[in-house]
Order: structure tokens, then sequence, then C-alpha cells
């Protein structure tokens, strides 16, 4: 590990200690510092402001939103929650002219992710995506936040795009797209195509534009 | 995995020579001189013997889940506070180190640049600084260069001498590492500006080496194992030797609990959690701790009995007090050409025009400034970070933005001096245990004034920099509110000559308990300059070599 990683120089992240979020504000986000900062959560930080979010409103995420049991094809996730989470995803990392979260097997990998030792963060995703839901109904009337179109999704997804719960899903969508397919998902060359990496096993010099000129001057 | 990690068994009711704890940068190489010397060693290590074969590019796994690492998802949290009269927390990156053979050398960056001669004298030249425990160390430059070329050698460090570096008594065994565009960028800056930029020391192969292949640039370096085998880890560069002298026995997934001690107060006996979850114990003539700074003062606290009230070895009071980490800063430049920075080893040039800030500046600190990936060459890091320059971080554009960022970014990292406080310490957490019912490690931190006001001016610096390289855009960061938790532990059983301010002596040895020694980045009396491991292994061998020859003589 590098301390120098911007990754991971994230220490004091504005808003995780804050306790005084009304159920109301779980969308409105806890900051403005995640989004287009230095600072990118790690993936347990989120998950926990997501947590104290929730507890913030009294009562245990796991009543507001009842359990429900998991699709056949997943090992935690729902139908309806897998659905909501698709189209989140699929705005996050549209499919156009090149591949998308939807390619990468984004939700597949958010599966075993939470599956993997996070159970106890499902409830939170759950409550995200109620309340996705219920803005949808308030603003479109339309009940699932799947079945608004496109211009409409990515209105509701900008209002709360600095939430923890926005947060969470964006970083769970773009991590599958690199993440090896032993985590649900088809990665990692969908995402290293996406980011113009020359996937090779190894590596020779000229590395980049600047070495090669370097070289060919004898510097 | 490593089939056999053992050459030799020795029964734990009969003495061993010595018991080692941690086989990381130094307790690999402990091992290794211990054990080719003729002496009965056995090694605990608390994580398992992994091998190239397990290393991957499993970004996810790595730097997500944490493969290399424990932590409170697997039963060891650790918490954290700024100073004492706050309740810890708990911590979120926290004393971070790789649990493996080989310990955190076999992800660490590498890069291996020498302290000079003036690191050890430094407070005798700048005098008192307000607020922290400056001391000069026990030793000089020209005590520990043999070491340094030792490292150099039997470890495998590439490099060339550079303008200021500090003299040494043989060259390097393998050239330089091919300069990337990267530190292109950063040497026609650097020279612009009238600086010295120069080849980095790495512990990275650029030729073979000790029976060992040159680097293939994968990229995946930092925070990774080597696949390659061409990282100078002490698991592929000290581990095997010490296993073929038939004197050391390795055993792994052995988590210690405390030393003991008998009537006489020397210790005799290391008691530990065996594979199974077994309480073992292995009686030694001695012991030596290579744990790490934060893990060391721990178990030292921990071995508190009656005879030390206060922990093993820990008359001074200074056990676990004086923590560094190094502080850091970065400026990262958008650029118009392809950088493509995630090739290849890290860093590959240096600029140490600063290595001693000018005292009318108003503080303390010095550092080195070096070319890298912003986000380590990392496709998932990056992309997760995606937007740093105003692009998009989701949605239609978020794919150009990513690319941008991954391909044509450079940064010029500042790596900086920490001071020495008694009020930065690890200590035992009152309320916290991990999964084996043990105290947490709870740290105490908060970056010493100057210590910011250098991170501050390297930032600036790189700043200055990424002008002079043409940077179409540019950012620059450091952790202005300090710094909690680091990869770099380091002084908390400080070296010294006098009992009652240290830990150990100038050979590595306890003040207190005449056969116990503590090697690894705790005897560090000071910082470095952001690199430390060089000197922690060339402090190994140092304390190694006059072990062998107290045992020898029968001083221990």
């Amino acid at each position: 590990m590098n301390k120098r990683d911007v990754n991971t120089a994230h220490s004091g992240q504005p808003g995780l200690g804050n306790r005084e979020l009304s159920r109301r504000q779980f969308l409105a986000g806890l900051s403005t510092a995640a989004k287009g900062s230095l600072i990118v959560l790690s993936v347990p930080a989120i998950l926990t402001a997501c947590r104290q979010a929730d507890e913030s409103t009294g009562t245990p995420a796991s009543e507001q939103t009842g359990d429900t049991a998991a699709s056949p094809q997943y090992r935690i996730l729902n139908e309806a929650l897998a659905t909501e989470l698709d189209a989140i995803s699929a705005r996050i990392v549209p499919t156009d002219d090149t591949p998308g979260a939807r390619e990468a097997g984004s939700v597949r990998f958010m599966d075993v992710v939470l599956a993997d030792g996070r159970q106890d963060q499902l409830a939170t995703i759950e409550l995200g995506v109620t309340e996705l839901n219920a803005r949808a109904n308030s603003q479109f009337g339309v009940t699932l936040f799947s079945a608004l179109n496109e211009a409409q999704q990515i209105e509701l997804l900008t209002a709360i795009e600095s939430s923890p719960f926005f947060s969470t899903v964006r970083y769970l969508t773009v991590a599958s797209l690199f993440a090896m397919p032993q985590y649900g998902g088809t990665g990692p060359d969908v995402g290293y195509n996406l980011i113009g990496m020359t996937h090779a096993h190894a590596y020779t010099p000229p590395f980049g534009y600047y070495d090669a000129d370097y070289a060919a001057r004898g510097e | 995995m490593a089939e056999n990690s053992a050459a030799v068994t020795f029964p734990s009711r009969e003495e061993v020579d010595f018991v080692i704890v941690g086989s990381g940068a130094a307790g690999g190489i402990v091992a290794k001189e211990l054990s080719t010397a003729g002496f009965k060693v056995v090694v605990l290590e608390q994580g398992p013997h992994l091998t190239a074969a397990d290393f991957r590019h499993d970004e996810w796994g790595i730097e997500h889940n944490f493969d290399l690492m424990w932590n409170a998802r697997k039963g060891h949290p650790q918490t954290e506070r700024r100073d004492a009269s706050e309740t810890a927390g708990p911590a979120g990156y926290g004393l971070a180190y790789a649990h493996n053979v080989g310990g955190s050398s076999i992800h660490f960056s590498g890069n291996f640049w020498r302290l000079r001669p003036i690191d050890f004298i430094e407070a005798s030249v700048r005098g008192t600084i307000p607020g922290a425990n400056f001391v000069d160390w026990p030793i000089t430059y020209d005590e520990l260069e043999p070491y340094y070329t030792k490292v150099d050698w039997e470890i495998g460090v590439s490099g060339l001498q550079g303008p200021w570096d500090p003299p040494r008594s043989r060259n390097y065994p393998c050239p330089p590492m091919p300069i990337k565009s990267s530190d292109v960028l950063l040497e026609r800056a650097g020279k612009a500006l009238g600086l010295n930029p120069y080849p980095a020391p790495v512990a990275i192969l650029s030729a073979p080496h000790n029976g060992r292949p040159a680097c293939i640039h994968c990229g995946f370096c930092n925070g990774f194992g080597c696949e390659a085998n061409a990282k100078s880890s002490s698991l592929v560069a000290m581990i095997p030797l010490a296993l073929a002298s038939g004197n050391c026995e390795l055993r792994t997934s052995c988590t210690v609990s405390r030393v003991n001690t008998n009537d006489a107060g020397r210790v005799n006996e290391v008691v530990y959690w065996d594979a199974a979850g077994e309480e073992q114990a292995q009686l030694a003539k001695a012991v030596v701790l290579c744990a790490n700074g934060a893990e060391t003062p721990r178990l030292l606290l921990l071995s508190a009995s009656a005879q030390h009230p206060d922990g093993l070895a820990n008359g001074s009071g200074m056990v676990g007090k004086n923590l560094m980490f190094n502080g850091y800063s970065a400026a990262i430049g958008l650029f118009e050409h392809p950088v493509n920075a995630y090739k290849s080893i890290p860093a590959t040039r240096v600029i140490h025009d600063f290595y001693e800030l000018d005292p009318a500046l108003g503080f303390y600190g010095g550092g080195g400034i070096d070319g890298r990936h912003p986000h380590r060459g990392l496709p998932m890091g990056t992309a997760l970070s995606a937007g740093l320059f105003g692009g998009a971080s989701w949605g239609s554009d978020f794919k150009r933005s990513m690319t941008q960022e991954f391909t044509h970014t450079a940064a010029f990292d500042g790596h900086t001096t920490s001071l020495p406080q008694e009020t930065n310490n690890v200590t035992l957490d009152p309320d916290v245990k991990d999964k084996f019912g043990r105290p947490a490690i709870r740290s105490t931190y908060k970056d010493h004034p100057d210590d910011i006001a250098t991170m501050k001016f390297f930032m600036e610096r790189s700043l200055e920099l990424m002008d002079a390289a043409g940077a179409i855009q540019k950012i620059g960061f450091y952790p202005e509110n300090g710094q909690q938790g680091s990869v770099h532990l380091l002084g908390t059983c400080r070296m010294g000559n006098d009992p009652a301010t240290s830990v150990v002596d100038k050979f590595n040895r306890s003040h207190d308990v005449p056969n116990l020694f503590m090697v690894d980045g705790s005897s560090m009396v000071t910082s470095s300059r952001g690199q430390p491991t060089m000197t922690i292994m060339a402090l190994a061998f140092r304390a190694a070599d006059n072990i062998i020859q107290f045992a020898r003589r029968g001083e221990i």
C-alpha cells in the first residue's frame, strides 16, 4: 500500500461522523466532498456512512424495508432490488458505442461483494433504493426508478449524486468493470479496454510518448 | 502457497538459540544471518507463506478486500485518535502492514534511499525543536554504510550514484531501471528549474541478480506481491537462504501473544497461537522481535509482568512512543501526450535538492520528489477517482475522463520527514479486543506543525515542477489537517545510548533485558526522508552481525 495514493488518503472523511441526518436527508447527501474530490471513500467507509445515516432514523433499516428472499440467480439480492441496481448502474456507466456496467455484470458483482461478509449492509442498500423509488413516484408518478426514462433517471441521480447511497452504488459499479471474474462480474477486460490500458502481462520501453522522445533525442 | 515452510523442525519444549517474531524486511534478514551462521532459529510469522504464484493482478482483492492485510473485518480492529484527551474510535486505514512471510517487503514500492550522514546527527546540527523529541542517533552513517552495501548486494538494489548521494563502498549491483514518461517530465522540469534529478534507487532488479530475474514492468507493483520475483523482498532474497541453512524453522499462521521472562529477568519463552488456534510456547535462549513499529511495542506492552509492570523492556517508558509516519504531498498534472505511467515500477527518477530545507524557512523538514502515476497505476483506483480535472465521474462522459486520467497524467510526489513526539504513540486500547482477545492497537497521532509545513512546501515545489513540465492542468494536495494511519511505522522502540530515554542500545539490544533484541522500524530515531525500508534492512544486517558476535563470545 502506498499512503501517497489519493485513493487511500481519505482520513477524516467529511460527514462520516454526522449522526443528525434524518431519513429524509438520507439521499440528500452527507457532504459534497466525496464528489469530484481527491477522496474516494473505501467501500467499508461508505457503507458505514450509509449505516450511520440509517441509524439516525431510529428505526432499523430491516424493519423499514422488510426482508425479501434472494432471487435464485443471486446469492443475496432479490429480484426487485437487482432490477433497480441494474438500472442505476446502467446510468453510472452506460452502454453506448462501448460496453458499460451491464456488459460487465455489475449487479452480479454487487451481489457477490455484499454476500461476502457484508450481508449486514444489504438493508441500507435496500433503503436507498426504496427512497429512490419514492422520489420517482413523487416527482414523476412512476413507482419504480427502473421504469423512468433515461432523462428522468439522470435527473434523479444527479440530485442524489453526493449521497452515500449513490457513492456506494457508483463505487461498486465502477469497481465491477475492473474486478476479476471470481467476484461475479465479467471483468477486468471491460474496464481495461474502457480506460485505455494496453493490457499485456509485461511491457517493454518505451512506455509512453515522453520516454520514446527522450530515447530518440538521446537524453 | 509454499508447500512446506519448514526445512527443519525443533521441539517447542527444548531451547532453540533464537526465536524471531516476524519474517518481514528485518525478520527475514535476521533469520537468514543467524541461521546461516549456525544458530538454531525458529521464526514465528502470523501470516501465510505465499509465493510468486499467489500474486496476481487482482485489484479488488488486494486494494478493497485487503487480502494481504488484517483489519477489523478479519477480527483485528485498531483504534486511533489525535491526542490523549480523545477517546479513540475505529481506525480508518490504521497502522497498516502486510501479514505474510516477507511482511510489507512483498508489497512495498521498493524505493531504497539511504539515509545521509546528516540524518544521524541532525538534532545536534539543527538544535532542539519545540514539541519534538528530536535527538541524534547513537550510530553514524559510516557505521551503517557497510550494511547499506550489504542490502544493495544481498537484497538486490538497482541505481546509480547521484550527485549528492552519501559515499558508498561499492557500486550498485544493477543499473538503474529504464526511465518512464512520468519521470522524463520530472527530469526535464527539474533541470529547467536548476535542480538535479537522478535515477531513483529501487529494490527491484533491472537485470538478473542472485538467481532472480529482471523486472518485466507489469505495473502491478506498489501494493502487490511480485509475480516475477524481481522485487527484492525478504520473501525471495532472504527466506530461501534461511530455510536452506537447515537451521531455521519457519512457523506460519502463528500469532504471538506474549514473551515470558524467568526469575533472572531474562526472556526464555515465546507464547503463541498456532495455525489451529492452539496455544504453544517455544523455549529460547534469546528472542529477536521484528514485528514492525506497531506490533513490536504492542507485544512488549502485552508482555507486562510483576517484574515488568509497564511492559517488557520498558524501563524508559519509551516503548510505543515517538511514532513517526513520514509525510507526503503530490501534484497531479494532465499532459498532452500519453504518459502511461501505469506501466513498470512506481518511480524511476528522484529530486533530492530539498533533502534539507533552509532553516530560514522557519520550520524543520526535508525530503524528496519522484515521478509516479497518480493512482499507483491502478485502473480501478483511477476510474473510482475520475473527475480530478473537472471531468464527469459518472454517466456518458465518464468513460472519457477516466481514460484521460489513466493514460495522460503524472504525479510528482513529495516524501518527507516526520518529527518524533512522545505524544504520538502506540498503546493498548482499553476497550477494543481482537479475535484472540488481545487489546487492540491504539494509535495516537498528530503531525507536528513543522511536518505539515514541510508537506505544504513540497506540494508547492511539485506544482512548480508541473508548470515547468508543461502540464495542461494541475492540482496539488497534502494532508493539511494531518495524517491518521500510515504504512510507515517508525520510532516506537527507539535506539539510544541512554537507558532512561531509549529502548534499545546501538546494537538493537534491550537496555533492560540482555537476551532480547528489537530489530525493525521501531528502532529508528528519526524518520528518514520518507523511504525507511532500506535503513530498516541495513539496521537488521548490522544487528544480526553484532548478535552473532555477542553469541559467539557468550555475551547474550
